[in-house]
């Protein structure tokens, strides 16, 4: 008999230590749970990006290199994810631009969840009639933020001198404009202009078929490569009154970094480029 | 069978060890009722109500201007400073306060049975409508029927890597000061589980205003 | 008895304390005063009248308990504390989902982050979910076990026909409680593994009236939804254990009432002695009894938070897609026998005569059967039959595991074990440093990685199982080719499987995706009857994702 009280004892006092080295270990558990918890959020995103995501912003979301279902190469309409101003900072600089009042992790899950009605981005989520459920929009989320831990990209080295740009068109190098197509699509112009040649194409900003005579003689005063330097640069600078789906918004939607991604010779191929594009509707 | 140990009251060793037996149950059940309580109370992440809520710094109200409202945390922010002429309409030196300079955040619950006050711009004071409470800027009690002024949650200063610069300390009433920002601050985190209550002044409507 | 103050005025403060505290003592324990209790555990003879069966006489909690067993049934055999320890895991179980209750909502939507709330913001949220899971599991084997020795020692003959029947329902509300638990994480595992087990519901004949109802009430919708987790969690935290306590309670008492039965041995066939205990064969209750329960308590808890800290981890998938099913859905360990059947024959004989007729047997056995002798000699008929149902039972488990008859296409099959959807990968498990960006063949040795080196071997062992040899020199088993009836090669077999590849070719590729996340993807190339074939399968794996544990 008194051996099983000494075997209880030697038990309970067992349980006992054994509970508090658990709770011990208790709080770094619960961090690195956390963690493995976000991290196969991001994994499971990682899945959901490339089957539905992809095809648009491209597979490293650079909004270059995109394929279609058949493997076949297509030009990417939708804007880059993996992309300093958008994930860098809270806010962040695109945030700013657009003035979103919340989060930037509520920027990005809004837009997966509800599209962007008048663009090519549809709805994700089934609460808006999209394939994707609540939780399935918080991967993509985290898989598209997670882009936005990367130290290259919004660490102190991966500060982006922005080229100091001259006043006037004139002082950028000779354009080459067979450049230009190359250019249009690699920086996701076609998202919201359209295709070029396809008149009826652009879903957002205005149909750029015809720029090339219509920047002549949009604002009295300024030359046709001065309106369309400015208006790459700062897209406020002159907000068109028509836009395909009613008035363009004011201040206006799109993109104000150019200025960071585009180089001078860049700047100055577009510009050509689009003085070629002359065809009247 | 066991021997008797040495005891003045005649223990047997297999007595001895039942006690045993029976003080390290004791010890256990105490130890698990702590693991329990731990295990039960409520945890609040970044963002949730009871946790802590990290802002940028441009949510900051000028000095003396009407605070900003943030709901979800259920406190207001204020930026006060009561040795100045500007906005002496909402924040004025008075008696026994002493000076009262830097930010600080205010639950939004009266402290008198628990409604939520608000800000009345026009009097430029917090008024509750339920027993017509009244508080100045900063919190202190203007009006009965408030037992004491509003209560603080700790409010820390972050730099841009969110380092803690600087924190609230507690002052003489037993309530968070106000924090001075370091002029590198660049968010606010505010934590909601760390709240203490405001301190017993004399109602300021007991003095005239100082507003020239 | 004299008020408090009188006796302070008769012999003092200090005595009088004294006194009543003992008075408190004798009224809390229904008869034992302080010096009963210290002879008890000093392991003296009780005083007479014996106090020690007050407590049973007039208490509560002690009522139910026998103030003295035979001394026969007191120790491990006959009865391995079997019953006890079924009992105990009952209500380990009880304290345990209660604590589990205060962090979960029986919600669709909110009840698989509920369960990674418990696990990544609750301090000992973990531990407490393993010690709910695996005393479950526990207790479905111990209640079974506890099955087995009542029939292997024929206790369940006259007269305690009904306390098998009784045993039999609680066999039943534990099963039947273990799988309403399974579903309420919310994940695949769960999701799938209820619907498959409850779809038989739906054929009740006939289907249009009696099956199609008796599924709604079931799953409270035509499939699982936020209706069915409800109905299964009403179930689960309260009819279930509501009715198990009830049963625990009548078969306990029909236990003590006709005392606990005796090793066959001990009597005379045909007789039931366990009521008339000699004074000489008592265990008698305060302390001896108590202190054994005590004792195996501590025990019992301290194997199983050791289990489950360090041996047993419940398992989490993804989130419940009511849309996709992942390959090699599994029913739990302890229902897999009836996934084996389902495999076997149709699903309306299998739920609807089948298992009823075999449950309503085991019910009925103790009425209809007709050997008086408890003796191990006298039985063989009987105990044979049972291992050959045991050994049935074990067979079907079997045959309810995806081993048997859910092959999947070859190149499907070894993705499923190197890198399945759900559940346990190799691969992935690999630590994140050792997953070195390259290409990588099975059976390739990397230099200096051990991880990668053994994940790579695995992946070998996989190909082997599912490919073989046609041309080329490889050590791999030759093909043998199956014809159609037309005379031409329709698939190849190996020595493993019937359907393997021919001289299939895999590659390992690992690159990086973002920056603390790289992507694996695993191809094989193979020659098909149709011409050369390609797939490959496709994972994730960030840094934190901490697989290794898994």
């Amino acid at each position: 008999m008194q051996i099983k009280v000494v075997i209880g004892t030697i038990a309970f006092m067992l349980v006992m230590v054994i509970l508090g080295v658990a709770a011990l270990f208790e709080p770094a558990r619960l961090g690195e749970t956390t963690d493995a918890f976000v991290g196969r959020q991001v994994e499971k995103g990682a899945v959901l990006f490339h089957e539905n995501c992809a095809e648009c912003h491209g597979a490293e979301g650079k909004a270059i290199d995109c394929v279609d279902f058949a493997g076949e190469e297509k030009s990417c309409v939708g804007l880059p994810l993996n992309h300093a101003p958008l994930l860098c900072g809270e806010p962040s600089q695109r945030l700013q631009q657009v003035g979103w009042q919340s989060s930037k992790a509520n920027y990005v899950s809004q837009t997966v969840a509800a599209g962007r009605p008048g663009t090519l981005m549809p709805t994700w989520s089934q609460d808006f009639g999209g394939p994707m459920e609540d939780y399935q929009v918080d991967q993509v989320t985290a898989f598209v933020l997670n882009w936005g831990e990367d130290p290259e990209l919004c660490g102190e080295e991966a500060i982006v001198e922005a080229v100091d740009w001259p006043d006037s068109w004139e002082d950028l190098p000779q354009g080459d404009a067979a450049n230009g197509p190359g250019l249009y699509q690699i920086n996701g112009c076609a998202g919201c202009h359209g295709d070029p040649d396809n008149p009826g194409s652009a879903a957002v900003g205005p149909h750029l078929g015809n720029i090339g005579n219509v920047a002549a003689t949009r604002v009295p005063g300024i030359s046709a490569e001065q309106y369309i330097y400015e208006s790459i640069l700062n897209p406020n600078a002159f907000i068109v009154p028509e836009c395909p789906s009613g008035p363009c918004a004011e201040p206006s939607v799109m993109r104000a970094d150019y200025g960071f991604v585009l180089s001078e010779q860049d700047m100055a191929d577009l510009i050509a480029y689009y003085l070629t594009l002359t065809s009247a509707p | 069978m066991a021997e008797a140990t040495v005891s003045a009251d005649g223990l047997t060793r297999r007595e001895f060890l039942y006690y045993i037996w029976g003080a390290s149950i004791a010890v256990l059940t105490l130890e698990f009722t702590g693991l329990l309580i731990w295990f039960m109370l409520p945890r609040f992440r970044e963002g949730e109500f009871g946790g802590t809520f990290t802002l940028g710094m441009d949510v900051m109200p000028e000095v003396n201007e009407p605070p900003f409202n943030f709901p979800d945390g259920r406190f207001w922010l204020v930026n006060v400073n009561n040795s100045i002429e500007i906005g002496c309409e909402r924040m004025w030196m008075a008696p026994g306060d002493g000076d009262i300079l830097g930010a600080a955040a205010i639950y939004k619950v009266c402290t008198h049975l628990g409604c939520i006050y608000a800000w009345v711009d026009a009097n430029n004071r917090f008024e509750c409508p339920c027993h017509g409470s009244k508080y100045r800027l900063d919190g202190r009690r203007i009006e009965a029927p408030a037992p004491r002024n509003l209560d603080r949650f700790k409010l820390l200063a972050l730099d841009e890597n969110e380092n803690v610069l600087a924190e609230s300390e507690i002052g003489n009433d037993g309530s968070y000061e106000t924090l001075q920002l370091p002029p590198n601050t660049a968010f606010l985190q505010i934590d909601t589980g760390d709240r203490k209550d405001g301190g017993s002044q004399a109602l300021l409507s007991n003095f005239p205003k100082n507003c020239p | 008895m004299a008020t408090f103050y009188e006796q302070v005025r008769e012999m003092g403060v200090k005595q009088a304390t004294i006194a009543k505290a003992d008075e408190i003592v004798e009224r809390v324990t229904a008869g034992l005063n302080t010096n009963d209790i210290r002879s008890a555990l000093k392991g003296d003879e009780p005083r007479r009248p014996n106090p020690r069966l007050r407590p049973h006489a007039d208490g509560f909690w002690f009522h139910i308990r026998p103030s003295f067993y035979h001394t026969e049934v007191t120790h491990i055999y006959p009865t391995f504390r079997l019953g006890w320890l079924s009992t105990f895991m009952f209500v380990w179980e009880t304290i345990t989902g209660i604590f589990l209750m205060i962090f979960y909502t029986p919600r669709p939507g909110t009840a698989y982050s509920d369960i990674w709330n418990i696990l990544t913001n609750v301090p000992l949220g973990a531990l407490m979910r393993d010690l709910h899971r695996l005393g479950a599991e526990v207790m479905v084997l111990v209640v079974a076990l506890h099955m087995l020795r009542t029939f292997i020692t024929g206790s369940y003959k006259v007269p305690r026909q009904f306390t098998w029947l009784t045993g039999m329902l609680l066999l039943v509300l534990t099963l039947v409680l273990s799988f309403s638990g399974y579903l309420l994480p919310w994940d695949q595992l769960a999701y799938w593994a209820v619907t498959v087990a409850v779809s038989a519901a739906e054929a009740a004949p006939p289907a249009e009236i009696v099956g199609k109802n008796i599924n709604l009430l079931v799953r409270g919708a035509p499939t699982f939804g936020p209706g069915g987790l409800l109905r299964w969690y009403l179930l689960h935290v309260l009819v279930l254990p509501l009715l198990t306590g009830i049963f625990i309670f009548v078969h306990y008492y029909k236990v003590v009432l006709h005392g606990h039965s005796l090793p066959p041995g001990r009597e005379q066939i045909g007789e039931d002695t366990a009521k008339r205990v000699p004074k000489t064969e008592r265990t008698y209750f305060t302390p001896d009894i108590i202190t054994s329960e005590l004792m195996w308590t501590a025990l019992a808890s301290l194997l199983l938070v050791v289990g489950s800290l360090w041996f047993y981890s419940a398992p989490l998938e993804s989130q419940a897609n009511p849309l996709v099913t992942p390959l090699h859905v599994v029913a739990p360990w302890y229902l897999a026998w009836s996934q084996g059947w389902l495999k076997l024959a149709d699903k309306v004989f299998i739920a609807f005569i089948f298992i009823p007729a075999l449950a309503v047997a085991f019910f009925v056995m103790p009425y209809i059967e007709v050997g008086k002798s408890r003796r191990y000699a006298d039985r063989r008929v009987g105990l044979s039959v049972a291992m050959l149902f045991i050994a049935f039972m074990l067979i079907s488990n079997w045959m309810g595991s995806p081993e048997y008859r859910v092959e999947s296409s070859p190149d499907q099959e070894v993705f499923q074990e190197l890198l399945p959807q759900e559940g346990h990968s190799v691969i992935l498990s690999v630590p994140y440093e050792d997953l070195e960006i390259g290409t990588f063949e099975p059976g390739q040795e990397v230099a200096g990685n051990p991880a990668l080196t053994d994940a790579l071997r695995e992946f070998e062992a996989a190909m082997n199982r599912h490919s073989c040899n046609l041309e080329s020199d490889q050590w791999r088993d030759d093909c043998k080719p199956i014809t159609g009836n037309d005379g031409t090669v329709t698939q190849y077999a190996n020595n493993f499987t019937k359907d393997a590849m021919p001289d299939a070719e895999a590659v390992l590729i690992v690159e990086p995706e973002q920056h603390d996340m790289k992507r694996i993807t695993l191809q094989i190339q193979s020659e098909s009857p149709e011409g050369p074939v390609s797939t490959n399968t496709l994972a994730f794996r960030h840094l934190d994702a901490g697989y290794e544990e898994d």
